[in-house]
Order: structure tokens, then sequence, then C-alpha cells
């Protein structure tokens, strides 16, 4: 009897230790915040902008690393990252997290921008939230086109090319704004993008994340270990490949820039007007989305009794998934000249674009006023009916598989086979993600 | 079934299909290889989302099945057919000739000379550079790139002549092919068999 | 009658608005001085130079090896005649490749996807950067004095880009 009250004294005070401290902490701003850890499988969409914040933080930790061994000179800016990748250790894995990541993060965003537009998550007075949204869409597209610039490898010379002949083509600001970014040549180019980069945009937009996240944050442990998981995965099975170095004598092969601005250059390949191509269709495009709140007054929330919000939402993704593959497309024929290989046809162009739209928004129109409403279906509920046993067992299970593949993957590290090692432990935290679903679905009794 | 995340997954799947399409089977730019892997990463995601998005919130309706249906006599015609019968191989007859070629600023041996060669033959050309900035070597539509031959360099590029016709021999830099670095490259039907000692 | 409380408080808010005028000629912290203020330098004597022929040159000179490589201060002054002196910009409008002078030709031409420039305008006559709407390449002012020696004062046009 008395060593139970031994043990009983010292639960209650380590149980004393957290609340004291727990007390303390709460006054400050981080336990201000309200986090909401979901008891139920719920679905993943209502959990895109977290997904997208912690990719944020990814990019962050990986970047921050990579800063130890980059230099922003005209000389060693493709040196050290080349060096990165095949001398310093782990450095090829620190390095393609960053690129996957930055990939995801774009890709994340612009899913959850286009669930919050067709699930009408703007009306309920979220207008502010939707225009510093768009914003920070905007900003990450950008600041990731200024992080594989600093490579200097033919595709980014390629594509600061374009940045700057966009620069110096738009009126009135161009020129000053082309001096500032440009100076006096590449080494002033490369520190300044540099600075962008790494400092003044990820600064501006965690300023922009205090005005867009809401008051009740949601959090999902099992939803970030699947996707830190498949970081890891995708990493391991695509390693992205360094280019060739920018030689100034040499000339640069045709390559596509990434997927993101992909838009941009095919609209720029149509040979109009290169401001008008490059800065003011692509501004107009954002234009349409930042005002989806402002345009759409319907007191409805179903998509039937907002036909404006599905026009915009079907025409941004249709529009934005052919101008991204146009873009990849380069005449084959080798027989021809630079610029013919690159030509694409204005008036085809922009032909389907607008018919795009005219679908797009017509076919919304038509499907408000056209439509019955729906009565709900009742069907019976999917019960996953688990016996307890068997849960725990699978737990168990899972456990057991998780631990062998972390140490496959620590025996991979140390043997050097980065490649299998970045792919167990990508396995390994994907299981860590099924497994705390399990533990939900058990606990949710 | 949750209604917005099985649209999510039949697009995505539907993307998915397309883009692997494009950028292993259709043939139609060779830039579009670039897009495969996201597009696989895309497919495997929409099927993995999938059965969440039939089961959350009770059973699916019989309906949901079609497009599923449809998605997947898409993904065979496409994808499937080309992944269960890929190309035939062509088959050389032994035999090797072998060509020798100065690349210089937009021309290559000074008059980009007509090469021809046997049907079935295995071709190996060597290319030096003797300008002064990079070029390559391809046989359009016969032989693969060669890669970038720096000046001073000697690159070989090794392929079967399979098909009779004539084809034209290019450096593919943008714009040299344009500059005049291009002739023809006969591939003539022949009885050569392989004799010993060759 | 304006309310003298009304007088005090736009007075405040006008003084804290002036006290951001200073701050306005500070942004000239931003353009490198490079863009603004030509030093006048000595790149080389006339008789360096053969008649019909070219020579490269740096402006402006730091002494820094980082520097002194950057593409974008690479110049080349071609002599067409005895007392005939063009110098250009060695970044090429289109992609940015090193052009130089081909005297054969009498054109100067960059290597990487052969657009040809005239010496004596620097105006594109032909390949990829003839098809730009700005299709000049930025001068390089040079002054000679009586010695023979030819001084760089400035840059007219923007580089890579044209004028």
């Amino acid at each position: 009897m008395e060593g139970k009250n031994k043990e009983k004294k010292f639960i209650d005070d380590v149980r004393e230790a957290i609340d004291w401290t727990v007390k303390r902490l709460e006054r400050t701003i981080l336990f201000g915040i309200r986090f909401v850890i979901p008891n139920r499988i719920v679905s993943p969409h209502g959990f895109l902008g977290m997904l997208t914040f912690i990719t944020f933080i990814i990019l962050g930790v990986t970047g921050a690393l990579l800063m130890f061994y980059y230099r922003p000179t005209l000389t060693q800016a493709y040196d050290t990252v080349k060096m990165i990748n095949d001398e310093v250790d782990f450095g090829v894995v620190i390095r393609n997290i960053h690129y996957h990541a930055s990939n995801l993060m774009i890709f994340l965003a612009i899913y959850h921008l286009f669930y919050q537009l067709f699930s009408s998550r703007y009306k309920i007075r979220n207008e502010v939230i939707w225009v510093t949204g768009v914003i920070l869409g905007t900003l990450t597209i950008i600041e990731a086109y200024i992080g594989y610039d600093l490579i200097l490898n033919e595709r980014a010379v390629l594509a600061i090319n374009i940045g700057a002949a966009l620069t110096y083509s738009t009126p009135v600001i161009g020129p000053i704004l082309a001096d500032v970014v440009i100076g006096s040549g590449f080494n002033d180019l490369i520190i300044r993008i540099y600075t962008l980069h790494v400092l003044i945009f990820p600064m501006i937009m965690i300023l922009l994340f205090t005005l867009h996240f809401p008051r009740n944050l949601v959090f999902d442990p099992g939803m970030v270990g699947i996707l830190v998981g498949g970081l890891f995965v995708t990493s391991a099975l695509y390693p992205v490949p360094i280019g060739l170095k920018y030689q100034p004598t040499q000339p640069l092969h045709i390559t596509v820039p990434e997927w993101y601005i992909n838009p941009l250059y095919a609209l720029l390949r149509t040979g109009i007007d290169k401001f008008v191509a490059g800065v003011l269709l692509p501004a107009l495009f954002i234009f349409m989305f930042m005002i989806v709140p402002f345009v759409d007054r319907s007191k409805g929330m179903k998509l039937r009794d907002r036909p404006v919000a599905l026009g915009i939402g079907i025409s941004g993704i249709i529009q934005s998934i052919v101008t991204t593959v146009w873009g990849f497309y380069v005449d084959p024929d080798e027989l021809k000249g630079f610029n013919e290989r690159l030509e694409i046809d204005p008036i085809l162009f922009f032909g389907v674009l607008v018919l795009i739209n005219v679908v797009s928004f017509g076919g919304a129109y038509l499907y408000s006023k056209y439509s019955k409403p729906s009565r709900p279906v009742r069907t019976s509920p999917a019960k996953i009916s688990i016996d307890d046993n068997l849960l725990n067992s699978i737990v168990i299970a899972m456990v057991i598989v998780e631990v062998f593949v972390i140490g496959l993957s620590l025996i991979k590290y140390l043997m050097g086979d980065l490649q299998f090692g970045m792919l167990a432990t990508g396995l390994s935290l994907i299981i860590f993600g099924f497994i705390s679903y399990a533990v939900r679905l058990a606990s949710g009794r | 079934m949750d209604k917005g995340l099985y649209i999510a997954s039949i697009f995505f799947i539907f993307m998915g299909i397309i883009g692997v399409w494009l950028g292993l089977y259709a043939n139609i730019s060779e830039t579009f290889a670039e897009i495969t892997g996201i597009s696989l990463v895309i497919l495997l995601l929409g099927i993995g989302v999938l059965p969440i998005a039939l089961y959350r919130g009770g059973k699916p309706p019989i309906e949901s099945v079609v497009p599923l249906v449809l998605l997947f006599v898409l993904g065979f015609y496409t994808i499937g057919w080309n992944f269960i019968f890929p190309g035939e191989t062509i088959v050389g007859t032994g035999v090797v000739e072998r060509i020798h070629l100065l690349a210089g600023e937009y021309w290559f041996n000074e008059t980009n000379p007509n090469i021809t060669v046997t049907k079935g033959s295995t071709v190996i050309v060597s290319i030096t550079n003797v300008g002064e900035i990079v070029h390559t070597f391809k046989v359009l539509q016969v032989s693969d790139d060669s890669g970038n031959i720096f000046p001073g360099q000697t690159v070989e590029v090794e392929f079967i002549a399979g098909q009779a016709g004539t084809y034209r021999y290019i450096c593919t830099i943008p714009g040299h092919a344009d500059l005049g670095m291009k002739g023809w490259f006969i591939i003539r039907e022949g009885n050569v068999t392989a004799t010993e000692g060759e | 009658m304006v309310d003298r409380r009304t007088v005090i408080k736009s007075l405040f808010i006008a003084s804290g608005l002036a006290c951001l005028a200073p701050f306005f000629p500070m942004g000239k912290f931003l353009t490198p001085e490079s863009q603004t203020s030509f030093p006048r330098q000595k790149v080389g004597n006339i008789e360096d130079i053969p008649v019909g022929g070219q020579l490269f040159v740096v402006y402006p000179k730091t002494g820094d090896p980082a520097k002194d490589t950057d593409p974008f201060r690479q110049f080349v002054i071609i002599r067409l005649s005895e007392n005939e002196l063009y110098a250009y910009s060695r970044v090429c409008i289109h992609l940015w490749c090193l052009v130089d002078y081909k005297n054969d030709k009498n054109l100067i031409e960059c290597p990487c996807h052969g657009s040809q420039y005239d010496p004596k305008s620097g105006f594109a006559v032909a390949g990829p950067a003839s098809k730009q709407p700005n299709r000049y390449l930025p001068i390089l002012k040079i002054e000679v004095d009586e010695n023979g020696d030819i001084y760089a004062i400035g840059i007219e046009g923007e580089i890579g880009y044209g004028r």
C-alpha cells in the first residue's frame, strides 16, 4: 500500500509540473491560438491550408541549411550548388526536399484556392482572408521562380532573361525596377535576388500569414506524416538534375521553365507585346480570382446559386491546365530555327482561351438555370466495423513494420545509398500517418 | 460518398492519365517528357484518395461507377496498351560502318556531304568539334542525340540503320540546322550478309 | 470657423506625414552607383587595334576578378578604318551570349544562335535578335585623346536589352 501511495505522488508531481508550465505558457500568443485536432477521419480538403503552411516551414528549414553552402556570386553559384549535390553529406537530400517542397507548396496552394472557391468559404465575412490568400499565392509563385534562378544553370539564365525582358518592358516603373534588381550586371543581380528569395519575400509572406490564418487552426498529425513521407518518396524517385552550367560564350538549348511559369512562357511565345503578354494578362487572371467574393453576392452556398463563381472556377482550372501543357510543347522539327520552333500562333492560342471562357461561363449559367436541386439521397452510412482486437493487432503490426523500415533507412544511410534511404524514410512516415488514423479509429468508440 | 472529394479524385485520375500519355506515348513533342513524373504522382494521388471519397459519409450510389469505368477504359487504351505491347526492337545484320565527321560553325565536313549506308548495318559516327562553340549530331528519326560535343571533343553515336529511306542529319543546337548544319543521310536497301572477320 | 482642436490635430497629422519626406531620396540606396555615374577610364590605345580588327575591354574595371568577368561589363571596340572606332556592349540582346566582330563578313556576330549586327549602328540585321522590338546593341561612349588613348565615359542603352 505504501508503494502505491509513493507512485501516486510521483504522477501527481508530474501533473502539477505540467499544469504549472501550461498556465505560464497561456500568457503567450502561441497558446492563444486554438488548435483543433479532429477525432474522426476527415476529408483532407479542409486541411489543405495547414498542409501548405507545413510545406512552407519545411522550405524554410531546408533553405536555411542550403544557405550554409551556397554562395551568391556569378562564378560560385552553380559550383556551390553542384558541391551541395555531389560532395556534401546528405546535401542531395536537403536540396531535393527543398525542390520538391517548392513544387508541392504551389500545387497545394492552388488546390486550396479552388476548394475554398467551390465550397464558397469566402462568403462568411472572409473577404479579407480571400484577398490575402490570392496575394500569397502570387508571391509563392514568384518566390519559387526566383529560387530556381539562383542555381545559374542554363534553365535559370533563360528564366532570368525572360524576367529581365518583362521588367524592362513594363512602362513607367519598368526601367527603375530593372535598375534596382539587375543593378550593374550579374553579380548585383545574383545577390539581390538572393536577398529577395531568402529574406524579403518570406518576411512579407509571414506578415500576410497573420492576416490570412483563421482563428481556429486545424492540425492533423496523420496527414502531416503522409505529406512529409510523400515528399521523401518523390525526392527518392525523381532526383532533381543539376543541369548545365551557364557559359556566356556557349549557346543555350531550348529548355522549358518550371510548370508554374509555363503559362507565362506560352503567353510570351505568342509574340504579342511583352508587357501585355507577360504582365497584363496574368495580372488580369489573378485579378479575376481576387474579385470573386465581391462579384458573387448571391445568398446561397450551393454551386447552383452561384453561376459567376462556378464559371470563374471552371474557367480558371481549364485555362491554367491548357496554358501549362501548351507551354511544354516545343515544335519537334529540329530543322527549324530557334524562334520558329518556339512560336505559338496567337490567334489559335487566344481563340482557345476565349472559347474556354465562353464554355465555362455559359455552362455555369446553364447549370444554375436548368439543373434541378437533387433531393438528398438516403444511403446507409458506411460503417467500418473492425473488431477491437483486430484493430489493436493491426496497429501493432504497423508499428513493427515501421520500426523495420526505419532501421532499413538508417542502414542505407550508413552505407551511402541515400536514394533508397530516402525512400525508406518516406515510407516510414507514411506508415506513421496510417498508424495515427488507426489509433483514432480505435479510440473513437 | 463525399461528393467534393469524389470529383477531385476523378479529376486527378483523368489529368494523370492524360499527362502520362503525353509524356511517354503520344510522341508529340520531346519536351513533354518532363510532365510524366508529376502526372504519375497526381494519378496515384487520385487513386489513393478514391476509396476515402467513395466511402466517407455513406455508401456510394451505383451511378458513381460510370466515370470510373470510363477512366479505366481511357487508361487502358492510352497507357496500358503501349505498356503491354511495346514497339518492336530492330535487329541488325552485324555489319559495321564507320563514319568520321568534323563539325564547325554551321557545317559538317565543310560541305555537308551525303552519307549513304546499307540497311541493317550498325553505323558508328564519330564527330570531332573543330569549331568554337558547342555542337551536336543526330540523324532525325534514326539515331539518338549525341549530346553536347565541346570544341576539341570527339563523341561517337552508334545506331542500327533500321528502315530504308532518306533522312536528315543535323546539329540539334537550336538555330544551327537553320544556319546550315544539315545534310542527307540515305539508308539504301541491300543484300548484305555478315561475313566473318569484318 | 474652423475649430482650434481640428487645426491642431491636422497640424499633428501633417507633421507626421511630412516626416516621411526625407525618406524618399533615400530610395537611391537601391540603385548601384554604376548605373548613374560613369567613371572616365582608359580602356586601351588606338594603336592596339589593327584596322578592321577589334579589342575586348572591361568597363568599369574594378580590379576584382569576380566583377570583371561579369558578362555585363564586357565591351568590344571595332576599328573599321584608320580613324573610325565603334564600341558596343558584347551582350547579345537575344539570350546574352557574348558577341564579337567578324572581319570577313563585316558584321558583329553572336556565336550562339546566329544573330548578326551592323557594326556601324549596332542594328540587328539577322537572327533571333532581329525579331525583337528593341534591336540596337547598347553603345559604349568613348573619347580618344591626342596620344591615341581611348577613354570610356559612359554607356547608352540597357545592356542585354537594347537601345
